[in-house]
């Protein structure tokens, strides 16, 4: 198995936070929901991906690269989208003139091509930009890098609802490429849950779920129960609701939870998939 | 091939890509030998994951619908008319099946249930 990036034991310690230790990995070619409530490590564990924080302890390998010893070496192949973008001039062609050089993949097709399908101005001056049209310029030099794993840290901030459908759209294209990996982090589950293969909950600096979307999806459902009094307590019952003349269960195994309930001889009256936000919601709370 | 998907259905999107691609096999719409299009491909024009479609492939594949040619893709599988019938008819239980248990639930007697689709079945 080819990975786009391994993270193992790795932990980093500040003075009010600890984030991890942790172990994650990405197959390539695969897309990934970085999830977590505010304050949960997700910036952090960015940050490590990108080479712009270091761990105390742990290995990290991106791309194959073993980011303590081969310094600098992945850095060329990786894009990083947040939601507070650096520029390093006035004038857009000068910061992205700049920004290519950098990286051997750099396609000026595709950087005028994303700056259209955004109706980005480059002429504008920078400092003149508005927050929307900074973040597509730097959705356009980070793109244009052809990177082989992209990081994206709430990058639709300050987007419209056009822009943030124009970007998904280059998202979808970014990710034909079997070669390409990502791993976006959001507050706005909505906006990913059609996009990525893989979900991951960050709760306190600790890793909490990592699945497949799909497994989570046909794991998870609602199931209206004929009873009139709480079940007793299992690990996969997640939550039950009193709707009067029956009970809803919310379980993370359907399959196990279906069994028990057939062994109690509880009828089913109706079962209800989830959406990954509920999923999400019920999980972090 | 032409797919119609959408989150405001209760199933799921791996699910409905699976049912529509088994019912353009089934009526014939695509046929034996024919090539799926790539998952990477299929996924970027519906906007899904790569999981989703990969997901809805495999099952296609476990029931012999589909099959797969290392490095070349999914293909349909050449399936008997009888089978075809056959596949088509549990599909049909299971979509009147819950129809039926409301109709029942709701207060309609078997008879008249009957009577019903006996008179949809001559406006066909």
């Amino acid at each position: 198995m080819d990975f786009s990036f391994k993270i193992s034991g790795t932990s980093l310690d500040f003075s009010k936070f600890k984030l991890g230790p942790i172990d994650l990995e990405l197959e390539k070619g695969m897309a990934m929901a970085y999830l977590g409530r505010n304050g949960a490590g997700k910036t952090t564990t960015l940050n490590i991906l990108a080479g712009l924080m270091s761990q105390d302890r742990g290995e990290i390998e991106v791309l194959g690269y073993n980011t303590k010893k081969d310094h600098e070496k992945w850095k060329s192949q990786i894009g990083f989208i947040d939601s507070n973008p650096k520029f390093y001039y006035v004038k857009p062609m000068k910061h992205l003139k700049f920004l290519s050089s950098f990286y051997p993949t750099w396609s000026w097709d595709l950087c005028h091509r994303v700056a259209k399908v955004l109706r980005l101005d480059l002429d504008d001056k920078i400092h003149q930009m508005s927050k929307g049209q900074k973040m597509k310029l730097s959705i356009a030099g980070e793109l244009a890098k052809q990177p082989k794993l992209l990081l994206l840290d709430e990058p639709m901030d300050g987007l419209d609802p056009i822009v943030r459908d124009d970007f998904a759209e280059l998202l979808f294209e970014y990710m034909e490429n079997e070669e390409h990996s990502l791993i976006y982090s959001t507050h706005i589950i909505p906006e990913i849950e059609r996009m990525v293969d893989k979900v991951t909950l960050l709760d306190n600096g600790k890793i909490v779920a990592n699945e497949y979307k799909e497994d989570m999806i046909e794991n998870w459902r609602r199931i209206d129960v004929n009873i009139t009094n709480r079940m007793d307590d299992k690990p996969f019952i997640q939550k039950q609701e009193d709707k009067t003349d029956f009970f809803t269960i919310t379980t993370n195994n359907f399959e196990e939870c279906k069994r028990h309930l057939a062994n109690l001889n509880i009828g089913i009256r109706d079962t209800h998939y989830m959406t990954i936000q509920e999923i999400v919601l019920i999980r972090l709370r | 091939m032409h797919l119609n998907i959408t989150e405001s259905s209760s199933e799921p999107l791996h699910r409905q890509i699976y049912s529509q691609i088994r019912s353009l096999i089934l009526s014939g719409k695509i046929g034996e030998g024919e090539a799926l299009q790539s998952i990477r491909k299929l996924a970027k024009e519906l906007r899904v994951s790569v999981i989703t479609v990969k997901k809805s492939y495999e099952t296609l594949e476990a029931e012999g619908l589909i099959y797969a040619r290392v490095g070349k893709g999914y293909f349909v599988s050449g399936i008997s008319e009888n089978s075809k019938e056959s596949m088509a008819l549990t599909d049909f239980k299971s979509a009147v099946s819950p129809l039926i248990d409301k109709a029942i639930s709701e207060g309609i007697n078997k008879s008249k249930i009957l009577e019903t689709l006996n008179k949809i079945l001559e406006s066909k």
